[in-house]
């Protein structure tokens, strides 16, 4: 997959020179990645550039050959762009009735799961104390948007890189704690978690030959049980 | 305020469009929503263990909390009794 990085005033400037990079001019042939927002001083003179990278989809026969899922790099099938496109839309059309100062930007796709992460001054409240007004939103989009969409995606919704940070710490701590349950040779009984918090613990270990992950429990209580991997005889 | 975001989220969540209703009522820094679906349609807006309507209370307060005002959202049936729907909206 050909890749490559721009920056430029805007977002929208960094975009439109990426594609120039890669002499393409349809952008649905084109998964962006916005990088960095870009910042601007009061005045209105740009303080950091608007970094994005853009990866040029190839044809879809592709990625058949990465279904079998790979050790280092897990690549699940794609949903195509225009999908991911779709579905961010309805989610912007759906945040810009609450009147607030936010925007929907598509991050990227894995697998079925569309990353869209919100940005504007208004992001804050959309996150709440440890990100339960997220949580709660990301809930009522996967219910919402594929219903008016008629879409088969799941949304992964961040705000502001907050999901991202975090997803970063409970994946270190995750690996702390296996290297602790081998140690022990015992189970450690995670807290309860939503289905995609579990994702990226099941995700986090899924190649360590050593544990076993599970979920036990009922929602909204459900929880992962990081477990030592009996030894094969 | 929440209005267009709670039509456009119950007539994404339920069967019924026609029965669709939801009122606004401002009471000094109280803002009460009345949504009001077919019977049928009633779980569909609530979910399981109350999940979609508390998830529609907490963006809803969120917001409300950003425009100083407070946020009741109450979920009634056609056949409302309006003194059930009162208590239930406190949690």
């Amino acid at each position: 997959m050909t890749s490559v990085e721009a920056t430029g005033n805007t977002v929208e400037e960094a975009k439109r020179k990426a594609l120039e990079q890669l002499g393409v001019q349809d952008a649905s042939r084109v998964q962006f990645e916005v990088l960095d927002e870009g910042k601007r001083s009061l005045l209105g003179i740009v303080v950091t550039p608007a970094r994005v990278r853009a990866v040029l989809m190839e044809p879809i026969e592709s990625l058949s050959s990465a279904e079998t899922i790979s050790q280092t790099q897990p690549q699940e099938e794609s949903l195509p762009p225009e999908v991911a496109r779709q579905v961010t839309d309805e989610v912007d059309k759906l945040l810009r009735r609450l009147r607030l100062n936010v925007q929907a930007v598509l991050r990227g796709t894995h697998g079925r799961y569309v990353e869209i992460e919100m940005v504007g001054r208004d992001v804050p409240v959309l996150i709440g104390k440890n990100g339960e007004v997220l949580n709660a939103l990301q809930f009522l989009l996967n219910l919402i948007v594929p219903k008016t969409t008629g879409l088969d995606a799941r949304i992964v919704l961040d705000g502001a890189g907050w999901r991202r940070r975090r997803t970063e710490r409970l994946r270190n701590q995750v690996i702390a704690i296996a290297n602790e349950v081998k140690k022990r040779r015992e189970e450690a009984v995670l807290p309860p978690m939503p289905p995609h918090e579990r994702r990226i613990v099941h995700q986090a270990l899924k190649d360590d030959p050593e544990i076993i992950t599970y979920s036990e429990g009922e929602e909204p209580n459900r929880y992962v049980v990081i477990s030592p991997r009996e030894p094969s005889s | 305020m929440l209005r267009e975001f709670l039509e456009a989220s119950v007539r994404a969540l339920v069967d019924d469009h026609e029965a669709i209703h939801i009122e606004e009522e401002r009471n000094g820094s109280l803002l009460r929503y009345r949504i009001r679906v077919a019977d049928a349609d009633r779980g569909r807006v609530i979910g399981k263990n109350g999940r979609i309507i508390n998830a529609l209370r907490t963006v809803g307060q969120a917001v409300g909390s950003k425009n100083r005002v407070r946020v009741q959202i109450l979920v009634i049936t056609e056949e409302a009794q309006p003194a059930a729907a009162e208590t239930e909206s406190e949690a």
